[in-house]
């Protein structure tokens, strides 16, 4: 379901607005995102703290809140995501080739049974992702993730092939807290 | 599609995946129906689960 403006689209907002300051003000508190290099403005996790506060504060103005749906006609398992959240990313990798930009949350389960009854969906469809779309403030650009070595293995877990190496350049980040915190 | 409406950007597939970052802060700007349009139909062109498809 795509909702931009009106009064549906608005309450729908609404609804996963407000669970989703509860979530992130509940996440901030126990992943300390006021504590070590969160208290920095300026470290990558006070750069998310403060990114995270803004999203949920303004959530009802995101200009589209996509709702990423799945009918099951069988018995359900944990493989229906196989069916839902590759187009998830093909949605978002679409969205960034025009220049617009998005994030998936799972921020609707906390008030699926009022979704429900304001988009009129009958209890047979299950909504599996929140994703919301607009045009970036900032910029896309590289991610940060953990070194290849460390997420790649070859024929022994835990020990990784010689060509997982990284190109050069690439910014690294860490498993758990940062050294030093 | 509206050949125009939303030029779509000329980077690689590749180097669009390394660094289509998660978005949060948005312009005012609208997006536009003719994007909508796109973008909802490239989602579904994605893989499914085998045993999700209705064969006919």
């Amino acid at each position: 379901m795509v909702l931009t403006d009106g009064e549906v689209a608005a309450g729908a907002k609404h609804l996963i607005g407000e669970t989703a300051r509860k979530f992130w003000n509940a996440k901030r508190e126990a992943d300390g995102y006021d504590r070590g290099s969160g208290a920095q403005a300026d470290s990558p996790k006070g750069r998310m703290a403060h990114t995270m506060q803004q999203y949920v504060d303004t959530f009802e103005s995101v200009p589209v809140l996509v709702l990423g749906c799945f009918l099951p006609y069988r018995h359900t398992t944990f493989v229906d995501g196989a069916s839902v959240y590759p187009a998830c990313q093909n949605l978002l990798l679409a969205a960034r080739a025009m220049g617009y930009g998005g994030v998936m949350t799972i921020w609707h389960m906390a008030v699926e049974a009022e979704l429900r009854e304001l988009l009129h969906m009958p209890e047979t469809v299950r909504i599996m992702a929140t994703i919301t779309l607009g045009r970036p403030q900032g910029q896309h650009g590289p991610v940060r993730r953990r070194p290849m070595a460390e997420l790649v293995y070859g024929d022994r877990w835990g020990e990784a092939p010689a060509w997982a190496t990284d190109p050069d350049g690439v910014r690294h980040t860490a498993a758990g807290p940062p050294v030093g915190t | 599609m509206d050949e125009g409406a939303h030029p779509v950007s000329e980077i690689s597939l590749y180097e669009g995946l390394l660094t289509t970052r998660a978005i949060r802060r948005y312009t005012n700007e609208p997006v536009t129906e003719s994007a909508l349009r796109d973008i909802l139909f490239a989602a579904p062109a994605a893989p499914i689960a085998s045993r999700s498809a209705s064969w006919s």
